[in-house]
Order: structure tokens, then C-alpha cells, then sequence
């Protein structure tokens, strides 16, 4: 998608929403419930609902994140790897004219998980230090690649006879994992300091990287040349894990760093998952990869020099001119000139780690509309994944039906990042109070980002989204 | 409560075990060369079509062979000796021991009166004081199965002995070995013996020989007394064969074999035999601890002039265990004369001489031995195949039944040939070593398409042929020819029926006048009796519609992943100098030939022929390209084939054609398939 009518986007929607009055001061009579309710909320979502002032302690019970993104590859397409389906080659065509030549990336993570601990409806008297425990799912899949890289996988060497693709240097790592999250809070007047030690579980990785890869095919597809190394290590999928590893974190926060008249800000930062997983079992298809000798690493060490190889067809004698045999033969012959060779290997790897710093400015002049805004610094440790910048604005404001007086809060939220696995998108959410369990509010917040890929899925790219179910879990 | 707990439990199984991710799927299409070839009618075996020297067209010569006889597997039978030797054959040595006792021991009176002057009197003395004997150069210790214990008296006394009873004991326990009285010895060197059998009997290397009782007669008056002399008791044992034993044996034959190993031959009576595979294996075990030692000589079996001679040394068992010796001697290309032992005077026949002597080799060490120690050899001809055999071969008449075999000429072709020029010969190749008789009962052909037969019906068929025996020389052969043409047979009209199949009724005798040679015919290993029907004509056909057809297995099934190929396009660039266009008809059939379906091939008309000039001969090639469509469907069914069926039809206009060398059918292949790819 274009920068520029991304920005024009984003500027639309947040002069609309002062052009239609959702931040006049005639509409800051709030219902007292939801001012209550929001005002209860304590910092701990993902979403950053408003601050609060009562001891109810809203905490995620459930949730689901998804972020995907790519410079070239359109959503659509970034939807089928995260939601499965088929993508015609016709689709394929158009996709991979999206792209750049040399640069691309693309991503996504998952993440959804539910909190076991404490469990709604069975009241716990009193906050320990072990805050929560969660567990989570992640599936995170980021990718470095080319146009030529695209086409050869995506599409084949037919529609690019006589012509050479250069493939050249690309990386594809792919986990999924199942984490038991252990959260801890220490409360000081001025900060907390919130660490986490959890347990994964690797079900799923795969790593893929080419090096200098190139493939001519003559223009009626009687010769074939190829030259350049690759790998692929692939534990396979495993509901019990192909591996076990181990993460912690360290997250501070700074309760208020600065206040004026109207705002009060925050600032937390830190890093999360930082840890490795040992996994064992990985299947690993290697093309002139340098390996250590105790098959205790799953990323070589280097690669060997070879020589680009010709595929030709097989000189056969009439005698040998027997239907199948073809198939067979040649296919032995791209083996032996491919040489692959397949091992067992285990090993550690680098957990995907988060980094981050989050200043949330607070207003508390209840005359503005926008309650408060967060800018969002993060980086994901995925490939492809760009540090990201976010804002976003958080606001409120009230309806009233045209039958009869009755009146309907819209807590909602505007936002834009630029980063990650996307290059800028704008992004929009909101939050509702009107869910009710156990006689105690369940806010649901939700957020959609990269929503202008929605309204064009086939050519812009980069869309989320996240939602969590919140409750008191102690009050 | 409750109800949210389970409300919360469910929402966690569906969270983490019910979120199945559908797979994400794409096709690509790629393409990669597969083959090239090049067919001319030069790949075509040149038993069929030989090169016309004058103007590179081809003359055609076909022979197919009809029926195949072998005189069946003239091998020698497995033939050898097993030997087992127990104890009970192994014998110690035969000694003497010799012992005296003096006069100055039997009464040690005569010491004093030694060298006097003195009359003895007659004396009667019981138990003397024993003789120790010693007997270990014997054994340590043996019982005995058989054997003899030889007591010698001699009286050097000057006096006689009327009576002496003399006992043999083991030191170690006083039992009595032997016991014997001897009667009137002469004095001054008469002698007496007696002869005890040891049969059950146990010996130790100690005895003691005890005079029981002595009654010696009176002097003459006075004789010189010599103190020294007495009496001689030699003690010579014989044929001793222990059961058990401690013992030093001796070096002993245990086989010695010199005769006559007759082989069963399946009714031939062979003189000699050249082999041409065929081992000798020796195998001896042992439980005894003394080496021995194999010499095996077979006269009879010369290879480069020399006769087979081989010696083998087996080395003793250690302890309780077993020594175990095998030797395989490999006996290619050895003439045996199979005469027997002496065969030039002898002159029997499937016999060989052979000599096998094995020796225990004695170490001069005593070694315990019993009858349950034994020496097993093992000693075969094995696999004895001849490279050729000469004598007589046996009179055998084989006749087949009613059998078919292929006519490969016309293999796969069907439509319309009309042929000129045409020589057909039935011929008998012979190399077996010996005369023979045949004789045709039918001869039918059979074209499969058309389901048409016709018999051969052919006046110099009808009779019995008679074939001779070639020279003696690998190789050779006599060949006995029948010419059939249109006035002695319909065979135009056989073979324009273009049968693929043959159905035959013949029979075949070997020897017909039995033994006429006196044992001179032989037989190679490849010699055998041919029936072959031969063709020849100058390679020009008028052809119209011929069909070549060919059925080839069909094996996809371990293409990998193949369920993901949608669909497949195999390109065929075809470059044709021939003058006849080609059609291609593909028809895919299951593991029963039934047909699944056939392959849809662009364009319809297939091959164009090339252009040639008005002889025939190519001038330029002209390009086809065949796109054969593989849908999934097709593919699918490709799958499931288990042959194809090719069909090329060549389109005649009718002419006699001639074909030269320079015509050829360049064909190149690339393959073009989309693939399903799934993440």
C-alpha cells in the first residue's frame, strides 16, 4: 500500500472523530458504571484499558493476537498461511508483482492463550507475589526473501523459461510453542517491577535458508543450470513437543515519570520470552552446508563452494526407451546433482524475545475526548520483523438513541504504527463494558490493525488483530 | 459454580486441542527436460536388417528359433565318502620291557659263593621280593579293549626250573594285570612263553613282577656259581587298543583309501569329463589333541599336465573342544577319466580314482584319550558340472506336445504387409556331439490381432531329418536345411498371416542307433539342437496401416508425492526423416491389461514424414511436436496402470518403400506439471 494514502487515511479518521464531536466537553457525562468500570482497570492487558481508580484489578482471562504483515505480500495472501486455503496461480501471478525485487519481508504471529490462574469464581484473598500464570499458544512465522524467491516457490520455473531466477540468499523460520507463563509483580510507591519465568514447549519449528541460489531454464525448458546451497531443518509437528525450553522476563514500570495539568505519563519497558528452546529430533536436508560433527546444532557453519550443475535430458538408447523408466531416472539424476544429504540433528535456538518501551500519557481533565494515548516502541526477534513504532489514541464518547434518552458509551481507539513486518499501517479498535459474568463486568477489548488492507486485501498488505476478554480477578 | 468451571474447562479444550489449522495449498508449475533419443533402423539388432553395402538400404534376415533341445543337465550327482573313527581304531605301540632277576636276589647266599665251585640244590622259594617294572614308555595309564601281554622266561641258572609262577601287578593298587606258571626251563638259557590276553584289563606305568613261587632242580654236582645271572623276564605287549587311556600314541594311518568313486551320471556312460564347475570339500573334525596330517592324490584328474595332488595338514583339538579343518578345492578345469583306478586296463566308465591316506601325526606326548574321542571326515564331490563329456550320451527321443513360443518378426505389428522376394529355410543347428533324428508333427501361426491361424503345410517337413555330429571344438555344429518356397509349401501365405505366435508338435531322438560310436560322443556344456525358421528379403515392404505395438510395465508408484500432481503436459519434439508419417495412440492399461483409458495426444495426425527423393532416401527431416495432456483424471488413472500400450501407426501410401540408414527419428522430451505444494 501506498504511504501516502495510508497517512491520508489515518489523518481522515482522526479529523473525523473531532469534526463529529466525539471529544466536545457536552459529552462528559459518563454512565457511572462504565466510568467505574474502566476507572477500576488496572494495567495489566495488552490493550491498555483506561486507568483506574478503584482495587478491582482487571486482568485478561483470554485473548487472541494476531499480527501479520509484509512490504509486498498482500494480506490475502498472508491470510491463507495463517488461516489455510488455496491460492490460485492466477492470484500467485498478482502477488508476486507486488513485490520488490531484492527486499521483502513478511510475517506473522499468533498468540492466544487464556489465564488459569487465579480462576474466575474462585475468589483469592489476597495478591501474592506470583500475579498470574497464563497459558499461551504461539505461532510466529517471519520471512527475508526476493521476487525471484517467490516465483520459483510459489510458482515454478514454466512461467519463467528462458530467463534466470535469482533466488540468492533467503530465510524462513517458522515456530510453534506452547508456553506456561508464571507472571510476578513487585509493587513500589513509584514503579513495579514485574518479572516472568515460563516453560515452553516447542511442537513445531522450521527453519529454511538458501545461499546464492540460481536458476536458468532455457527458453523450451531442455536445459536446466542451478547453482547454490541450501538448508531445511524441520522437527515436524509434535502435540507433546519436539522440544523443551526455557524463558524468563523483566519488565519495569514506571508509574508516573511526569505530570502536568493535563496528563500524567508512564513509562514501562523491558523484554519478554527471552530464553531457548532444546530441540531434538530435526529432520535436516542440507545442500553443501558446513556442520558440526555431534549433530548438536540445527544452523551450519558455513557453506561449501560448488559448481553450478546442468539438468539436461537423459541421453537414452531406443532400447531404454520404456515408458516411467523417464520419470525415474532423471529424477535420480536431479538427486545426485542436488545431493542432498539428511540428518537427525538437535539443538538449542534462540526463543523469539520481545523488546519494548511503552510511554502512556494519562489525561485526567476529563474534558478531552482522547483519555489517553500510548506510543509503543518494540521489537520482535522474528525474521522480517522490523522495529515498530505505534500510536495510539484512546478515547470515549457517548450516544444517545433517537427513540428515548437512552444512552451508549463508545470507548474506542485510533491508532498508526509504522514497522514490524509491515511498512505503516493505521489501526482502530474499541472496548466494551457491556458483558457481564459472575455479576462483575467482562470488558472486551478489540483492536484492528492495518484496517485499510481489509477494504483491499488482494494488493495492500499488513492487518491484526487482537482481542481479550478482561475481569476482576481480584477485587 | 459449577457450571462456569465447565464452561471455562471447554473453553480451554477447544483453545488447545480443537484449533486444527487448515493447511494452505498452491500449485507450481514447473517444467524439466526428461529424454533424447535417436532411432534409426541402425538400433535395430543386425541379425535382422544387415546393411546393403551398394546402397545403404537394408536386407532383411530373421531367424527365429523355433524349439531349443539340451541333453538335460549332464552333472555329476554329489558323490563322497563320510569316515568316522573312533578310539576303538587307534592302537598304541607295541613294546618289550625287559627285566632279570639274579641269582644273588633269589638267595643272597650266592653272593657269597659268588665265582666258587659249588652244588646247588634243588630249592623251592615262594614270593621273591617283586620287581618294580617300569612301563611308562607305554602309557601313564591304559584300559584295555584289546590287546596281548607276551611273558619270556629265560633261565640263565645253572641249574633248571620245574615250576614258576609269575605275577604282574600294578604298583599303584596291587591289582593283578596277568598271572602265569611256566614249567621246566632248561638251565643256561632255556626259555618259555606264554601269551596273556589284556582284554578289559587296566595298566599303569608301574608294575611290579613278582616270582610267586620258584622250584629249582639240583645241580649236577658242582657249577660255577655266578651271582649275576638269573632269570630274564621280557615283557612285550601288542595290539593294544584302549578304551580309555593315557597315552603316547603313535604315528598311524587312520584312513588309507585307494580305489575306485563312482558317480551316478543320470544314465550317460562317460569316459571323461572336463570340468567346467565343481569343488572338492574336506572337512575333518577331531577331539583328539594330536595333529594329523591329509594327503589326497586323485591320478585321474590332470589339469596342465599334472594330476591332482593335495596335502593338508589338521591341526589337534585343544583341550576337550573339537579341531575342525574344511578345504574346498575348486576343480574347474581338471580332466577326470571317468575309467576308474587303472583305466586303461580297467576301463569302466563314470569312475575316478582317488587315493585319501590321513595319518595322526604323533608329538610323542601322552594324551588322554577315550572311545568317546573321534575323528569325522567329510569328503564330497560337489556341483561337478562338465565343460564336456565324452562317451555315450544314451539313446533319449523327446517329444514336445503341443507347444507355442513367439515369432518375434512380426512382434506387435498388425495391418496390411505384402512382402517380396521372400527365402524361408527351416534349419537344424546341431553342436551336440552325437547323431540325431527330428521330425515336425504341426506347425501353426497365429496372428493375435486378427485371431487368424494357418498351418505350415510343407512336403519337405513331412518326413524324418536326420543331423549329424559336429568336429570336436566348442562352437562347432552342423546345420541341416529344409528351403521352403511357394512350390513346396504355402509359406507366403504363413507368414503374410503375420503371426506372432507359433504352435508346434516335434520331436527330437539323440543316439537313434544307440552306442554306433563306442563312447566318442560328447558333449559341451552349450551344445545343443536348434530348430530355427529363417527369413530373407530385401527390406522393401508396401505398407498400409501397419500398427507396431508394444506393451511396457507402467510403475509410478514410487514417484514421491505424486497424489499432489494436478496435472502433467509431456511435450515430445519429434524430428522425422523417415518417409511414412506416424500416429501415436497411448493406451493405459491396469495390472490385468484391462484398459483404463487412453492418453489424449495433439495433433491427432501425429508424425509427419520427412522428405525424401524419388528412391526413398531422406532428404530433410520435418518437425512434429506431440503434446500429451495428463489431467488429474489422467493422472489419476496413470496411477493406477500397470502398463501402457503404444500404438504407432504407420501410414503407407502404399508403394513398396525401401529403407536406408540415414532415415532416423530424432525425438526429444521435456515434461511440464503442476504441483500442488501445501504448507
Amino acid at each position: 500500500m501506498k504511504l501516502g494514502i495510508k497517512i491520508l487515511l489515518f489523518g481522515c479518521f482522526v479529523f473525523s472523530s473531532e469534526l463529529f464531536g466525539f471529544g466536545s466537553a457536552d459529552n462528559r457525562n459518563h454512565d457511572s458504571v462504565t466510568q467505574n468500570t474502566n476507572l477500576a482497570v488496572k494495567q495489566k492487558s495488552i490493550l491498555q484499558p483506561v486507568p483506574s481508580k478503584s482495587t478491582s484489578i482487571y486482568m485478561p482471562v483470554a485473548w487472541l493476537n494476531i499480527e501479520s504483515g509484509s512490504n509486498g505480500v498482500p494480506l490475502s495472501m498472508i491470510n491463507r498461511f495463517a488461516f489455510g486455503g488455496y491460492i490460485s496461480p492466477s492470484e500467485m501471478n498478482d502477488y508476486q508483482q507486488l513485490l520488490s525485487v531484492s527486499r521483502n519481508r513478511m510475517g506473522a504471529i499468533q498468540n492466544y492463550g487464556i489465564n488459569i490462574y487465579p480462576i474466575i469464581g474462585i475468589p483469592v484473598a489476597k495478591k501474592l507475589a506470583l500475579e498470574n500464570i497464563t497459558l499461551e499458544i504461539d505461532d510466529i512465522t517471519g520471512a527475508n526473501f526476493n521476487q525471484d524467491a517467490f516465483r520459483l516457490i510459489f510458482q515454478g520455473n514454466t512461467n519463467y523459461l528462458g530467463q534466470t531466477l535469482n533466488v540468492g540468499n533467503n530465510v524462513v523460520e517458522s515456530w510453534r510453542t506452547r508456553t506456561l507463563k508464571f507472571h510476578f509483580r513487585k509493587t513500589f510507591p513509584k514503579w513495579d517491577i514485574i518479572p516472568t519465568v515460563q516453560f515452553g514447549q516447542c511442537l513445531n519449528y522450521t527453519r529454511i535458508e538458501t545461499q546464492d541460489i540460481q536458476l536458468k531454464s532455457d527458453a523450451h525448458g531442455d536445459e536446466i543450470t542451478f547453482q547454490g546451497n541450501a538448508y531445511s531443518a524441520n522437527s515436524g509437528y509434535s502435540f507433546w513437543g519436539n522440544g523443551v525450553g526455557i524463558q524468563a522476563g523483566l519488565v519495569f514500570s514506571i508509574k508516573n515519570i511526569y505530570q502536568n495539568q493535563k496528563n500524567a505519563f508512564g513509562l514501562s519497558f523491558g523484554i519478554k520470552d527471552f530464553g531457548f528452546y532444546n530441540i531434538s529430533d530435526v529432520n535436516v536436508i542440507s545442500r553443501n552446508a558446513v556442520w558440526n560433527a555431534d549433530q548438536s546444532n540445527i544452523i551450519p557453519e558455513g557453506w561449501n563452494h560448488t559448481d553450478p550443475f546442468k539438468l539436461q535430458a537423459v541421453q537414452i538408447s531406443s532400447s531404454d526407451l520404456q515408458f516411467g523408466t523417464w520419470f525415474n531416472r532423471q529424477g535420480d539424476s536431479i538427486k545426485s546433482k542436488l545431493n542432498f544429504v539428511e540428518t537427525n540433528r538437535r539443538g538449542n535456538v534462540l526463543a523469539p524475545f520481545t523488546l519494548f518501551a511503552k510511554l502512556n500519557i494519562t489525561n485526567h481533565t476529563y474534558v478531552s475526548s482522547i483519555k489517553r494515548q500510548e506510543i509503543l516502541l518494540k521489537y520482535v526477534n522474528v525474521i522480517g520483523y522490523l522495529p515498530q513504532l505505534s500510536y495510539w489514541a484512546y478515547l470515549k464518547q457517548d450516544f444517545r438513541t433517537i427513540k428515548g434518552n437512552t444512552k451508549f458509551v463508545l470507548n474506542y481507539m485510533l491508532g498508526l504504527s509504522v514497522g514490524g513486518f509491515d511498512d505503516i499501517n493505521f489501526n482502530v479498535g474499541f472496548s466494551s463494558n457491556q458483558l457481564k459474568l459472575r455479576n462483575q463486568t467482562l470488558i472486551l477489548n478489540a483492536k484492528f490493525t492495518g484496517i485499510e488492507a481489509y477494504f483491499n486485501p488482494s494488493n495492500w498488505h499488513g492487518a491484526g488483530i487482537q482481542f481479550e476478554l478482561l475481569y476482576p480477578l481480584y477485587q | 459454580m459449577l457450571r462456569d468451571r465447565i464452561y471455562f474447562l471447554a473453553f480451554i479444550a477447544v483453545l488447545f486441542f480443537g484449533c486444527a489449522k487448515e493447511q494452505t495449498s498452491w500449485d507450481v508449475n514447473s517444467t524439466l527436460p526428461l529424454f533424447k533419443t535417436e532411432l534409426s533402423l541402425n538400433n535395430v539388432d543386425n541379425t535382422y536388417l544387415k546393411p546393403n553395402i551398394t546402397d545403404s538400404s537394408y536386407l532383411l534376415s530373421y531367424e527365429n528359433l523355433i524349439y531349443r533341445y539340451k541333453i538335460n543337465d549332464l552333472q555329476a550327482t554329489d558323490t563322497g565318502i563320510d569316515a568316522f573313527f573312533s578310539l576303538r581304531k587307534l592302537k598304541l605301540s607295541d613294546r618289550i620291557i625287559e627285566n632279570s632277576i639274579t641269582l644273588g636276589q633269589i638267595n643272597p647266599l650266592f653272593k657269597i659263593l659268588n665265582g666258587q665251585q659249588a652244588e646247588i640244590p634243588a630249592q623251592e622259594q615262594s614270593n621273591l621280593t617283586p620287581t618294580d617294572i617300569d612301563a611308562s614308555a607305554f602309557f601313564e595309564t591304559a584300559t584295555l579293549d584289546t590287546g596281548y601281554l607276551d611273558v619270556s622266561i629265560e633261565n640263565n641258572l645253572p641249574v633248571n626250573i620245574s615250576l614258576i609262577v609269575f605275577e604282574l601287578t600294578n604298583a599303584t593298587d596291587n591289582t593283578v594285570v596277568a598271572s602265569d606258571s611256566f614249567l621246566n626251563i632248561p638251565k643256561d638259557g632255556g626259555l618259555a612263553k606264554k601269551t596273556i590276553d589284556l582284554r578289559g584289563k587296566t595298566v599303569t606305568k608301574t608294575l611290579k613282577g613278582t616270582i610267586k613261587k620258584l622250584i629249582t632242580q639240583s645241580s649236577n654236582g658242582l657249577v660255577l656259581i655266578d651271582a649275576s645271572k638269573g632269570i630274564t623276564v621280557r615283557l612285550g605287549v601288542r595290539n593294544l587298543r584302549p578304551s580309555t587311556a593315557i597315552a603316547a600314541f603313535p604315528s598311524q594311518n587312520v584312513i588309507d583309501q585307494d580305489e575306485g568313486l563312482t558317480l551316478y551320471m543320470g544314465g550317460a556312460e562317460v569316459k571323461w569329463f572336463k570340468v567346467a564347475k565343481g569343488q572338492l570339500r574336506i572337512k575333518v573334525e577331531s577331539t583328539i589333541e594330536e595333529n594329523m596330517s591329509m594327503v589326497l592324490s586323485l591320478p585321474g584328474a590332470m589339469k596342465n599336465g599334472q594330476p591332482f595332488y593335495q596335502e593338508l595338514s589338521m591341526p589337534g583339538s585343544v583341550g576337550k573342544g573339537v579341531s575342525r579343518t574344511e578345504q574346498i578345492y575348486d576343480m574347474t578345469g581338471f580332466l577326470l577319466d571317468f575309467r576308474g583306478k587303472n583305466g586303461p586296463v580297467k576301463d569302466t566308465v563314470n569312475t575316478f580314482h582317488q587315493i585319501l591316506k590321513v595319518t595322526l601325526d604323533s608329538s610323542g606326548r601322552k594324551l588322554a584319550v577315550s572311545l568317546k574321542d573321534s575323528i569325522k571326515l567329510t569328503y564330497r564331490i560337489e556341483g561337478l558340472k562338465p565343460e564336456y563329456a565324452i562317451g555315450y550320451l544314451g539313446n533319449s527321443l523327446t517329444r514336445t506336445g503341443s507347444m507355442t513360443t513367439d515369432f518375434g518378426l512380426f512382434k506387435g505389428i498388425d495391418g496390411n504387409v505384402g512382402v517380396k522376394d521372400l527365402n524361408v529355410s527351416f534349419i537344424l543347428k546341431n553342436s551336440i556331439g552325437t547323431d540325431g533324428r527330428f521330425k515336425l508333427h504341426k506347425l501353426d501361426g497365429e496372428n493375435v490381432f486378427s485371431k487368424n491361424t494357418l498351418g505350415l503345410s510343407a512336403n519337405p517337413l513331412m518326413t524324418d531329418l536326420f543331423v549329424t555330429s559336429p568336429m570336436f571344438i566348442r562352437g562347432d555344429f552342423t546345420e541341416t536345411k529344409v528351403d521352403l518356397n511357394s512350390n513346396n509349401s504355402n509359406i507366403k501365405a504363413f507368414l503374410e498371416n503375420m503371426p506372432q505366435k507359433l504352435n508346434y508338435d516335434l520331436e527330437t531322438e539323440i543316439s537313434p542307433n544307440g552306442n554306433v560310436n563306442n563312447y566318442q560322443d560328447f558333449v559341451f556344456d552349450d551344445s545343443k539342437l536348434d530348430v530355427i525358421m529363417r527369413v530373407d528379403a530385401p527390406a522393401t515392404f508396401s505398407i498400409g496401416g501397419l500398427v507396431l505395438r508394444d506393451t511396457q510395465g507402467l510403475n509410478l508408484s514410487d514417484l514421491g508425492s505424486s497424489d499432489r500432481i494436478k496435472s502433467a503436459t509431456l511435450f515430445l519434439e519429434v524430428e522425422n526423416s523417415f518417409p511414412v508419417d506416424f500416429g501415436l495412440d497411448v493406451e493405459l492399461l491396469d495390472k490385468q491389461y484391462y484398459r483404463l483409458g487412453n492418453l489424449d495426444i495433439t495433433p491427432q495426425n501425429g508424425i509427419s514424414s520427412g522428405v525424401v527423393d524419388d528412391n526413398g532416401y531422406p532428404l530433410q527431416a520435418t518437425k512434429s511436436l506431440l503434446v500429451i495432456k495428463l489431467t488429474r483424471d489422467k493422472a489419476e488413472l496413470l496411477k493406477k496402470s500397470g502398463y501402457v500400450a503404444i500404438g504407432m501407426k504407420i501410414k503407407g501410401n502404399g508403394k513398396m518403400q525401401r529403407l536406408f540408414n540415414a532415415s532416423k527419428v530424432n525425438v526429444k522430451s521435456r515434461i511440464q506439471f503442476e504441483y500442488e505444494a501445501r504448507n
